[in-house]
């Protein structure tokens, strides 16, 4: 059976996704549809399809209405946003699949660009009842998938400045991306901006409409653009399927530049990220800094065969989604714990955070184990808590525990 | 002032250590307990049954290793428990060597100091049992020549105290008498006193009854009723009187869980 590397670009309006080893890639709308009937439901086109023949009702805005735990009746039947978000994936899932050879889901990256813990935490759900376990789903903003995507092509397209539009019926972007060396490692920062000037794919129908959408494109390639030197621009999203409506941007952008267009580009780049996790050595040996990763490091001094070293607990490039962290120390003479944080773009910067054990037992030097777990709320809170473990049944554990929430 | 990293240790079966009732989970519990408790791992606590825990368990397999060559080319010494101190690098190199000179100072006591210093030991684990052998063995005549009647008088009297904590009154009675009879000292016979107190139906020797006048009788009497009064403001003593002011199902429930506490214990000192 055939492993299958997914990525899904998956949007309010539009969802796209890719497979890696495939040309192909499917675009749909992000709507889905359920037959009058019976309990029968469509995706995509088909949901459009069967809503115009009067035959079921529609639900859209999937993200926005699991983003508020909202619901929506059909025939009677209250369903929430995360079940009908469930029941959408699965369909596009098996829809893949089925194109694939009825291939088995191998890793799973799905691509979001409003990466809010309530959405995350729905696409966990959904995955896990569609039976791809935690290790196999990764979830990922725009961002990233952008930096994959680009860091996958030759080293000339990316080594100086990259640039980026990306246009879809939600939103007009520009994202920029900066890959810098130094005698430690090589850092990739990519940044976006939402442009005010966006505007509905729908203008593009018409003749004026294209003129004003051309010389709205004009108008941000000047801006960001001008006096910069690229090694490469990109245009990304459904509004790039065809270029031929924006002779003006395309005439502007391409002087004297290389422009590729790639509509999928983030479904595809999820799925460059998806084959990624399948080997033991990444093949993009970057730090990635970008929306929804933590842009700092996080160390804590600890004894180690009596040797002062300091040992990483979250690195600067880690998804805050995915980043945990556990350690467990003894504790010699030391009622508190204290972290460090690195800034990744200014280390001079580095900031000590003292945690204090209030309410913890009193016992012994080196007679007490303490169990410090890191997490995160969002991209810039980290969640600590410290637990006290005992020392064995020599002094039995207690309930004592703090929790703190700290920016970096 | 330092967190010490905790070394990943995934024990499934723990090391027991009758000694002080509890079971070893890592190598760092195994560490504090030869660190604190010298006098109860400087006879007969290495052996295989340790050796293959710290292989097995702790999977620390060159220690094991080390260990074992040690025990079949020369014998069991103090050497080992430095081995293992160094080995799992849990305590400093001062802590280390502080360590080496306590244990060396003991080995340089005289055999009968010595082993009433690891009777004592034993005594302040609550272990009367293991205190009572070895004050027993060390009365033995093989040992006679070693031991003034001094050191015979508090050796029987340490006796007594165990067998009082046992609830052994007849024996500490007699052992009393012993103490008494090796030098005569008149602390023994208040204690025997005392004992009468806990249990009225026990009786003393004749010669011991015109030293307990009435006179000493008020006057140890009025300290055994200091003590008492002390004694009821306990910790052990309030929060059992506590136990008994709650509602009859917590009462009974709470209860239950004191006196399987006390079983346990008394198991352990016996």
């Amino acid at each position: 059976m055939e492993k299958l590397m997914i990525g899904i670009d998956l949007c309010d309006v539009y969802t796209q996704a890719a497979v890696v080893g495939r040309e192909t890639a499917w675009s749909l709308p992000t709507v889905i549809c359920r037959k009058k009937s019976a309990e029968e439901w469509h995706i995509g086109e088909d949901a459009y399809r069967y809503t115009l023949l009067g035959e079921g009702v529609i639900v859209d805005k999937l993200l926005s209405l699991t983003a508020k735990d909202g619901t929506a009746t059909i025939q009677g039947v209250k369903y929430r946003g995360m079940e009908l978000l469930g029941i959408f994936l699965e369909k596009l899932l098996t829809m893949i699949t089925e194109e694939c050879g009825n291939g088995e889901i191998c890793q799973l990256v799905i691509a979001v660009n409003n990466m809010e813990m309530r959405i995350l935490d729905g696409l966990v759900t959904c995955a896990g009842a569609l039976g791809v376990s935690e290790d196999r789903l990764h979830i990922t903003g725009h961002t990233e998938c952008f930096v994959y995507y680009v860091l996958s092509q030759r080293r000339d397209i990316w080594g100086g400045q990259v640039g980026m539009f990306s246009l879809s019926d939600e939103d007009l972007r520009y994202y920029e991306l900066k890959v810098s060396r130094n005698a430690r490692r090589i850092t990739a920062w990519a940044e976006y901006e939402e442009l005010e000037e966006s505007f509905s794919l729908n203008v593009l129908d018409t003749a004026p409409g294209a003129r004003m959408a051309d010389r709205i494109l004009c108008a941000c390639a000047d801006r960001f653009m001008k006096k910069k030197l690229f090694s490469s621009v990109f245009l990304a999203g459904k509004g790039f399927a065809k270029t031929d409506w924006a002779p003006g941007f395309m005439k502007q952008v391409c002087n004297r530049r290389r422009v590729f267009a790639e509509p999928a580009l983030f479904a595809r780049g999820a799925a460059l990220k998806a084959e990624d996790y399948l080997h033991e050595k990444t093949s993009v040996p970057f730090v990635c800094l970008c929306e929804g990763k933590i842009k700092s490091t996080v160390t804590i001094e600890v004894l180690r065969r009596g040797v002062k070293v300091q040992t990483p607990l979250i690195q600067a490039g880690e998804s805050w989604y995915e980043a945990r962290s556990v350690l467990e120390v003894i504790l010699d003479g030391q009622d508190y714990v204290e972290f460090t944080i690195v800034p990744e773009q200014e280390p001079k910067q580095k900031r000590l955070v003292r945690i204090p054990l209030e309410g913890f037992p009193s016992r012994p030097d080196k007679a007490s184990r303490i169990r410090i777990a890191l997490g995160f709320l969002d991209e810039k809170t980290m969640v600590i808590k410290i637990v006290d473990r005992g020392f064995g049944e020599l002094f039995p554990r207690t309930d004592a525990s703090v929790r703190q929430e700290v920016m970096i | 002032m330092s967190l010490i990293l905790c070394r990943q240790e995934p024990v499934t079966v723990p090391y027991p250590l009758e000694e002080l009732g509890i079971h070893l989970y890592s190598s760092q519990e195994l560490c504090y307990v030869i660190y604190h408790y010298p006098l109860l791992v400087m006879e007969g606590f290495i052996c295989g049954r340790l050796i293959n825990f710290i292989r097995d368990e702790l999977r620390m397999p060159f220690l094991a290793d080390r260990l074992t060559k040690w025990m079949e080319n020369r014998k069991v010494s103090d050497e080992l428990l430095f081995l293992i101190l160094q080995d799992c690098a849990f305590y400093s190199q001062q802590e280390q060597a502080r360590y080496r000179q306590e244990v060396t100072a003991l080995r340089k006591l005289p055999p009968a100091e010595y082993e009433k210093r690891r009777g004592d030991y034993y005594y302040e684990l609550h272990l009367y049992g293991k205190a009572l052998s070895v004050y027993e063995k060390l009365l033995e005549p093989a040992h006679a020549p070693e031991l003034t009647s001094e050191l015979k008088g508090k050796l029987w009297n340490n006796i007594a105290a165990c067998y009082t904590k046992l609830f052994c009154y007849q024996k500490a009675m007699h052992a009393y008498d012993c103490a008494w009879s090796e030098d005569g000292k008149e602390e023994y016979i208040k204690r025997m006193y005392f004992l009468t107190c806990r249990q009225p139906e026990l009786t003393v020797k004749e010669r011991y009854q015109e030293k307990m006048t009435e006179e000493n009788k008020k006057i140890w009497e009025e300290e055994l009723r200091e003590n008492l009064e002390a004694a009821k403001q306990e910790k052990a003593v309030t929060d059992m009187r506590q136990v008994f002011e709650q509602d009859p199902l917590k009462r009974l429930s709470r209860a239950t869980e004191i006196v399987n506490q006390w079983k346990l214990e008394y198991r352990k000192m016996i």
